[in-house]
């Protein structure tokens, strides 16, 4: 008896546990630098850094770390249109599911709900080196100070710190957030440049650029 | 017609025949054609010639000229079995098992012990379900040949089947009594001894059943029947102590299997109470008895989720507070969208619901300001996604009764906390559902949907509420993620989809595309025809493995399995079509209303212009039935040609493959026009009535078709079917019941009514009526005013808006006018207006009698009830 299975596996995909994700990724030849990154203002939201990290919710939070696939990536829209004061475009959620950006760009769940994400891209550098930019890393507000986004961080950094050819992690940070700049600071990254009216729509226009070396974290 | 002699073979002949009978064996049809018209040349006229070549061309899907063949061939020799079994297999691949088994049996006539015919025959009868006839067909078998295991099972199933216990039993005894005692069973021999032990559990006798059981045990490779039945026997013989023991047993095996949990409470006379109104509780004894073995269990068994749960049905007040608070944490710590549906089953219960919910409360409030379940708990010891949980349990429950403004709110609030979790989405447009916003519902559904476009479950949700709706091209676009790309639509007819075909057919219907409607809701029809029809593959192929248990529960179920609720709502929706269809379609919009004004244009002929009317339908359907016939003539030898033109190549025999699929699809566009659409439905309710007598709704569905169609005593029939069943289940009469007898006691008077056939009613039917009647509890006397009979109906049943639906109904048939027929639905409205779809109905009842200003007001009440129903919005 043939019990025809048509029916086409969809099936739901469950976040994975965040286990390190298969590294030594092949540099990569990259053609990013055509994108003009000024008409797509990064942003981060995240943690409070006023609090000390040690002094972090009580309640420990289980994150799942997965993928952004094309059935998946209307809940990073749904997520970055709540975290974010500027809305990304088409191109940006194109990007996002790019196989090239895999390693580096993941959604965070909780209890089956997306509550953060991080979304970067590699850029060709000096001397064939290339460099990892942070388009975007969010959490939703009601999730903050749980460190997820700290957990988002130190993923990034330990997976850019054992690709090889990279020339920097670097973001674009609001001189106004403040909160953002000393978060970042605590990893390792360091203001090298301000431009001027880098954003169009929000005030203040201008932006520091942050960027830190690869290699692994000092505390750990 | 062609003499005895010429019907026998010369020689040489009669080797070609032979080929002609191996080709057809081995499926070689184009040779085996070649060499039966190598005979045809000489003999022109030889009936099994052909016979077979029919049989051949069947094969090759040539329908039309095998039949032709196969009756030249019977009519060129009658006296042969051969002739007969062909037609007879003919017939059974057009699925016309009753003239088959004729054909079998006239081949039998000729051929008496022609086991190839007996066994095709003894096929057909079981999937007939013609006990008596397999059972003596079987006797023949075995009787011819004695060696076979399956002729011996096959006619002991037959006596089974038969209800003759008892001699089933004594053929399998004869039977077993030929087998190697030493030998170890296999699989089909436990089977077989397990078989025989439920033929025994039928007959009754418990303790010879217990007995055998014992006996077989360890033989036997089915060890959790084996273990189960005996605890249930020992259980059932008042042995509790082994029935304890074995359930433990059972237990220990798998301690999920709630009939496990059920066989031991019973076991240890750990049950529950009944009191007359059939609710039952439990003796405090009882309860503590319970809870200290499920502690234990508890203990014992660390993921029991049964030992968890069952508590919660036993204990009460705060016993159940603690327990529930404790069974409730850990599943919003974990995120189960399912717990409110767990839970639901206890909200029989006012006392547990009353717990439920100023515990959810607790909860809300509680994370929402601290993060934290109770005061008592540490502040911050949970994590946001908890207070979404809770959330969406409080809004469930809100929604559940009835609370929908407050559940929407919460439902704002989550979305705000979390925007994306999508079962928030989901239940809100599940509420946005409940209150008739389909659109909306829609809306919500597709945006949960487009978050998440890998799951199964919002694509399919997503389709069926595109289509509630009305949008089917929607619908058609989401459904196709279900299909390959090279696959149409018609493949979900292929996959049986029906959720998919009932939810279109209903929106067709809603939108009057009547053919489509038809044409979806015909197809659920056609599925089970052919489930039923994949019977056939069981008959032979279970009987070979002697897996026989499961045979014969296949057979029963394949017997009820039009009662089916697929089955159901569909048939009842081909009938609604084909009144709404007969009735004047422009009235047709009102729904349920429909039904009851009944088509002027028939009811303002006189009789001779009816008649007349009749003969043109007659005559159009003469017609239509020849140009049917013209067509698919014509079809036939277009496919024909085109198979000749492009023969086998792999393209054609795709495009051919969807075309004979489209072919197998119910043409509803032909049944719209049927010119006898009452005919048509009264065929549909024969089916609800042989498949589902005793659902209320069949009988419903009789009373709209036969009284259209003057059928008196079928109508009384169906409202003593109605009143019994009403009576039987507890529930209050149908109000639709109360309508048609008044419209009956009517015609009694001969005031008939409008919508009926206007013809004098027959004296002996106007008899029967009179008698009758006078046993039907409820029936309007011959002297009762029916004006005063009604108004007390609505006396009586005053409090629920169907009931005054149906009052104000019979007030306008009796003339009573609008406005007395307004006030009927208006008197006590709001006490009652909570039933959301029947006021829909009573609205769209109002519609229909042209008093615009009470109309207004009637809306207004009911938009204030129900402010988010769009069906009461002020038009624009």
């Amino acid at each position: 008896f043939f019990f025809q299975i048509r029916l086409r596996a969809v099936v739901r995909e469950r976040p994975v546990p965040s286990t390190p994700p298969n590294l030594s990724p092949p540099p990569r030849a990259l053609d990013w630098t055509s994108v003009d990154s000024s008409h797509q203002p990064p942003a981060t939201e995240m943690e409070d850094p006023s609090e000390d990290p040690v002094e972090r919710k009580r309640a420990g939070i289980k994150t799942y770390y997965t993928d952004v696939t094309p059935n998946n990536v209307g809940q990073l829209r749904c997520l970055n249109l709540n975290v974010f004061p500027v809305t990304y475009n088409d191109g940006f959620y194109k990007d996002v599911t790019n196989e090239q950006n895999k390693d580096v760009t993941k959604m965070v769940y909780v209890s089956d709900m997306l509550v953060g994400a991080i979304c970067c891209r590699f850029e060709a550098g000096k001397d064939k080196l290339n460099r990892v930019y942070i388009m975007t890393f969010g959490v939703l507000k009601a999730y903050r100070h749980y460190g997820i986004g700290t957990g988002m961080i130190k993923h990034l950094i330990s997976v850019v710190s054992k690709l090889q050819d990279i020339q920097d992690v670097y973001l674009h940070v609001q001189i106004s957030n403040e909160k953002a700049i000393k978060f970042y600071q605590r990893y390792g990254f360091e203001i090298i440049a301000k431009k001027e009216n880098y954003y169009r729509k929000i005030d203040p226009p201008h932006c520091y650029v942050l960027s830190r070396k690869p290699g692994p974290l000092e505390s750990e | 017609m062609a003499t005895k002699n010429a019907q026998e073979l010369p020689k040489r002949e009669q080797g070609v025949f032979k080929t002609v009978m191996k080709c057809y064996e081995q499926k070689q049809y184009k040779k085996g054609l070649r060499a039966a018209e190598q005979i045809l040349k000489r003999h022109p006229n030889h009936g099994e010639t052909l016979a077979m070549k029919g049989l051949i061309l069947n094969c090759l899907k040539k329908k039309v000229e095998a039949v032709a063949f196969a009756k030249k061939g019977l009519f060129a020799n009658l006296k042969s079995h051969v002739c007969w079994h062909v037609y007879g297999l003919i017939h059974r691949s057009e699925r016309r098992y009753a003239d088959a088994i004729k054909s079998y049996q006239n081949a039998l006539k000729y051929d008496k012990e022609n086991q190839l015919i007996l066994n095709d025959l003894s096929l057909l009868q079981i999937q007939m379900r013609e006990h008596n006839g397999f059972q003596e067909t079987r006797r023949k078998i075995l009787l011819l040949k004695s060696d076979k295991r399956i002729n011996w099972i096959a006619y002991a199933v037959g006596n089974h089947l038969l209800g003759d216990y008892k001699k089933c039993l004594h053929i399998l005894d004869t039977f077993i009594k030929t087998l190697d005692n030493d030998k170890v069973w296999d699989y089909q021999e436990s089977e077989m001894f397990l078989y025989r032990n439920q033929v025994i559990q039928e007959s009754g006798d418990k303790k010879e059943a217990l007995k055998d059981l014992e006996k077989i045990e360890a033989d036997a490779r089915d060890k959790q029947y084996v273990w189960y039945t005996k605890s249930k026997l020992q259980l059932e013989l008042g042995d509790s102590k082994a029935a304890e023991e074995g359930f433990r047993k059972l237990l220990d095996v798998n301690n999920e299997e709630a009939s496990f949990h059920t066989g031991l409470q019973q076991a240890l006379g750990l049950t529950p109470t009944e009191d007359a109104k059939g609710n039952s509780t439990y003796e405090e004894k009882t309860v503590k008895a319970l809870a200290d073995l499920y502690d234990g269990f508890r203990k014992k068994w660390k993921y029991c989720s049964y030992a968890k749960r069952f508590p919660l049905v036993f204990t009460s007040g705060e016993e159940f507070r603690k327990r529930v608070d404790e069974y409730m944490r850990p599943k919003f710590r974990k995120g189960v969208p399912s717990l409110f549906r767990d839970l639901k089953a206890l909200y029989g219960d006012k006392e547990k619901v009353k717990i439920v919910e100023e515990l959810v409360k607790t909860y809300y409030s509680n994370l929402k300001e601290h993060g934290r379940f109770m005061e008592s708990d540490e502040k911050d010891s949970e994590t946001p996604n908890v207070f979404v949980w809770v959330l969406y349990y409080l809004a469930s429950h809100n929604e559940h009764l009835g609370n929908v403004s407050r559940a929407l709110e919460l439902l704002e609030e989550g979305i705000a906390h979390t925007p994306t979790a999508i079962d928030l989405y989901v239940l809100k447009a599940r509420t946005l559902k409940h209150v008739r916003d389909f659109q909306q519902a829609y809306e919500v559904l597709n945006f949960a949907r487009e978050l998440d476009l890998a799951d199964r479950y919002l694509n399919t949700k997503c389709v069926r509420y595109a289509l509630r709706a009305g949008k089917v091209e929607d619908a058609q676009r989401i459904v196709k993620l279900f299909l390959r790309e090279t696959d149409t639509l018609d493949s979900l007819f292929e996959m049986q989809a029906m959720w998919y075909e009932l939810a279109c057919g209903l929106c067709h219907f809603k939108k009057k595309n009547y053919a489509e409607a038809l044409t979806k809701l015909l197809s659920v029809g056609k599925h089970f025809e052919d489930i039923q029809e994949d019977q056939f593959d069981f008959h032979t192929w279970c009987l070979r493995k002697t897996t026989l248990r499961a045979y014969v529960g296949m057979l029963r179920y394949q017997e009820e399995i039009c009662g089916h609720k697929f089955f159901t709502r569909a048939a009842h929706a081909v009938v609604n079509v084909y009144l709404t269809i007969y009735d004047k379609p422009s009235k047709a919009q009102n729904g349920d209303a429909a039904g009851m004004d009944g088509p002027d244009d028939l009811s303002k002929l006189t009789a001779k212009e009816r008649r007349a009317l009749k003969k043109r339908q007659k005559r159009a359907a003469a017609k239509a039935k020849k140009r049917e016939e013209a067509e698919a003539k014509r079809k036939e030898e277009e496919r024909e040609a085109a198979k000749a033109k492009e023969g086998t190549a792999n393209a054609t025999s795709e495009a051919a493959k969807a075309n004979a699929l489209k072919e197998s699809i119910p043409d509803g566009a032909k049944m719209a026009a049927d010119p006898d659409p009452l005919g048509a439905a009264a065929k549909m309710v024969k089916k609800l009535q042989l498949n589902s007598p005793k659902d209320i709704d069949t009988h419903l569905a009789a009373l709209e078709v036969y009284s259209r169609r003057g059928r008196y005593l079928l109508v009384l029939q169906a409202i003593k079917r109605a009143i019994r069943i009403a009576q039987e289940s507890g529930v209050t009469m149908p109000p639709a019941v109360h309508f048609h007898m008044v419209q009956l006691a009517r015609i009694m008077r001969n005031d008939i009514p409008k919508g009926f056939p206007q013809e004098k009613v027959n004296p002996i039917v106007a008899k029967i009526l009179e008698t009758e009647t006078k046993d039907v509890p409820g029936f309007p006397k011959a002297s009762d005013d029916l004006q005063k009979y009604n108004d007390s109906f609505l006396n009586k049943h005053g409090n629920t808006i169907s009931h005054c639906l149906y009052a104000a109904r019979c007030r306008m048939e009796l003339g009573a006018g609008a406005s007395a027929s307004f006030d009927a639905i208006w008197a006590k409205l709001g006490e009652k207006a909570s039933d959301l779809e029947a006021s829909v109905k009573a609205f769209e009842f109002v519609k229909t009698l042209n008093i615009p200003d009470k109309l207004e007001t009637l809306r207004a009440a009911l938009e204030k009830r129900h402010p988010l129903t769009p069906d009461f919005k002020a038009p624009k």
